[in-house]
């Protein structure tokens, strides 16, 4: 058992963030329009096979791999694992982010607009961890006058429905605009952030120790968690709450693409403008205040016994508030930030497509930026990639990605299309193949479409 | 001519996978030898009597007093909890010595356990510092106490001299624990 947990742990923080760099411009794919809705598709209709038109998991853990401690390599555990924490930096975090579409639909108005629509569920969580806590986890407290800071512990996590509708234009044979309305339906959301205050301990005056929590203002919110006596947390709430059952909210996704001349294009995304409003189950923790406690000052006063324990909580309670609050809340949604910059070069197909139409080179190279940007946590992925057209329904990418979690990212992605009907399949963190224990981040995308696309 | 193309990429695909695809040797059995021992110092009574302390209206000499805390120990941890250091720092200016004993009592007020030896502290002694363990074997108990007791004795004068109102004598008791914790079990 014990095996099992701590593989499932290390195993939980490899199936890790948010960053399609593959995905994003690729082939055309249907699913490049959840990423920028102003992203170029040629196509004129297209049904996501349900269930399967995307699987995604991606994440990442920035402190260390199973590799680190589970090596066979005749080092004691106890010395990798003093080894481990000894480097991690002061916070470190951990993001998992796995989607699962349902329904995606899309096609081409009679105006040439596109629409698409769909459904997917959507679970995400970030966790920062501080260093501070690691330590009196694994230390003590027994480093005198070390202040242990909570300050930099927050995290969010949240399983959701999202019901969504897109509309893209090309407003010429430059510029391509679109937008994504979505419809949230948390089934559960638990955030924490913001948090302030420590946790010190030092010689005392009277007694030998003195214990002080300082400043602390810490809130943990929640919801769909903490379910009233005649509601279970199964299955079935959980799928009542993904489907309007649940706390709601709105947001929107924007984007562009613009061809700046025939062989340069630019384009970009922001996605989850929204917010959701935590309205189902709502609980949330607050602590605030100051103490500082030496001990019990014995009296020995038979006359007048004291409750010292009781007087002792008294006494933490009057300075340490610790409320319960079942207000309703607002979330906002972690914005994902998407820019690309591509040069088209090499064998034009002849198929009609306008000059500076840059889906016509065979190749692409360029760079791509990935930013989250959230109150829990904010980062920046960069992204060199190649794509190249093998054939005219058979397209490759390779992608070199340095992130939080890595400098030696290497993605491979291929779509293929069989008559009307596409597959593909995008991963990267590709080099950890070479000892999959030492992967600290994966990607993996992979789906089924049908695509149709009119000769005329 | 597409499924050509096809055929060689994926047999290049899983070639490039079968090749790059593998692990290094790791054993997960070391799960078994995790051995993390983290200590957590506490913080517990303190104390400081004068002359007044130990005389009664009629200014004779109390020579027992006790004490009793109710604190219920909370479970968790119990399983990882290796060993209890108490740690007890006297200062005595009386010219007597005193001995303090700690006492767990239960919910019925039934003595389970007996922190030993007794703490002894000389008269006249400057800072001593008495360390009590309570190994891993009695740790149970503590968990099971209600009251902590805690009775001082006032040890006979040698020389027959009682302690007087005007004295200034001070008797100075500082105390705290630290806990040996062994995270050993997941």
């Amino acid at each position: 058992m014990k095996k099992v947990l701590w593989i499932l742990l290390i195993n939980c923080s490899l199936l890790l963030s948010q960053n399609k760099q593959i995905l994003y411009n690729f082939a055309e794919l249907p699913q490049t329009l959840l990423i920028n809705p102003g992203a170029e598709v040629s196509h004129d209709v297209h049904v996501g096979i349900p269930f399967t038109s995307q699987i995604s998991f991606i994440g990442g853990f920035t402190g260390f791999s199973a590799y680190d401690l589970f090596a066979d390599d005749g080092i004691n555990i106890n010395q990798k694992i003093q080894r481990t924490i000894a480097s991690l930096d002061k916070t470190e975090f951990v993001s998992i982010n796995q989607q699962l579409e349902i329904v995606n639909v899309g096609f081409r108005l009679p105006n040439s607009d596109f629409l698409s629509f769909g459904f997917y569920e959507e679970f995400d969580m970030l966790l920062k961890i501080p260093k501070d806590l690691v330590d009196l986890f694994y230390e003590g407290n027994t480093v005198l006058n070390r202040a242990y800071r909570i300050n930099k512990l927050s995290g969010s996590g949240e399983l959701q429905g999202v019901f969504h509708a897109g509309l893209s234009r090309k407003f010429n044979d430059r510029w391509i605009f679109g937008v994504r309305a979505k419809l949230y339906s948390s089934a559960f959301h638990i955030s924490t952030k913001q948090n302030a205050g420590n946790l010190v301990t030092t010689f005392g005056t009277n007694n030998t120790y003195k214990h002080q929590l300082n400043q602390v203002d810490a809130l943990v919110q929640s919801s769909g968690i903490m379910l009233d006596e005649n509601e279970d947390f199964n299955a079935k709430y959980i799928q009542k709450n993904m489907l309007f059952g649940g706390s709601l909210g709105v947001g929107f996704d924007f984007g562009f693409t613009h061809h700046l001349d025939k062989n340069v294009t630019i384009s970009g995304s922001i996605q989850d403008v929204g917010f959701v409003y935590h309205t189902k189950n709502v609980e949330s923790y607050s602590i605030k205040g100051n103490y500082s406690v030496e001990g019990l000052n014995l009296l020995f006063d038979q006359n007048n016994p004291e409750d010292y324990w009781g007087n002792l909580q008294d006494d933490f309670e009057e300075n340490v508030i610790l409320d319960t609050i079942n207000e309703k809340y607002i979330s906002f949604k972690p914005l994902k930030l998407n820019g690309a910059i591509s040069y088209g070069f090499g064998e034009r197909d002849n198929d009609c497509r306008y000059l500076t139409q840059e889906a016509n080179f065979k190749n692409h190279v360029g760079l791509h930026l990935f930013s989250r940007v959230s109150s829990v946590h904010t980062f920046i992925a960069a992204t060199l990639f190649f794509e190249k057209r093998i054939a005219k329904n058979l397209h490759s990418k390779f992608t070199y990605t340095v992130d939080p979690f890595s400098f030696s990212n290497i993605g491979f992605g291929i779509s293929a299309k069989l008559g009307i009907i596409n597959a593909y399949i995008v991963a990267d963190n590709l080099l950890s193949l070479k000892n999959v224990y030492d992967a600290k981040s994966f990607g993996l995308q992979v789906g089924a479409n049908i695509i149709i696309t009119n000769k005329n | 001519m597409l499924k050509m193309k096809l055929i060689k990429i994926s047999i290049a695909f899983c070639m490039l996978v079968s090749t790059l695809s593998c692990t290094k040797d790791v054993d997960f059995n070391q799960v078994d030898d995790i051995d993390i021992h983290t200590s957590f110092i506490s913080t517990l009574f303190y104390l400081d009597f004068y002359a007044s302390d130990f005389l009664n209206t009629s200014n004779q000499e109390i020579h027992l007093q006790s004490d009793v805390v109710v604190a219920s120990v909370k479970e968790g941890m119990k399983d990882y909890l290796e060993k209890i250091e108490f740690n007890i720092v006297t200062k005595n200016t009386f010219n007597r010595q005193f001995t303090l004993q700690v006492i767990f009592y239960d919910e019925n007020m039934q003595p389970i356990y007996i922190l030993k030896p007794n703490i002894v502290i000389p008269s006249n002694s400057n800072t001593k510092n008495t360390v009590i363990t309570v190994p891993k074997e009695d740790i149970s108990v503590i968990y099971s106490t209600i009251y902590f007791g805690f009775s001082m004795v006032l040890q006979p004068s040698t020389t027959g001299e009682i302690i007087k109102a005007t004295d200034t004598y001070n008797l100075n008791i500082k105390s705290s624990a630290t806990l040996y914790f062994n995270y050993k079990k997941v």
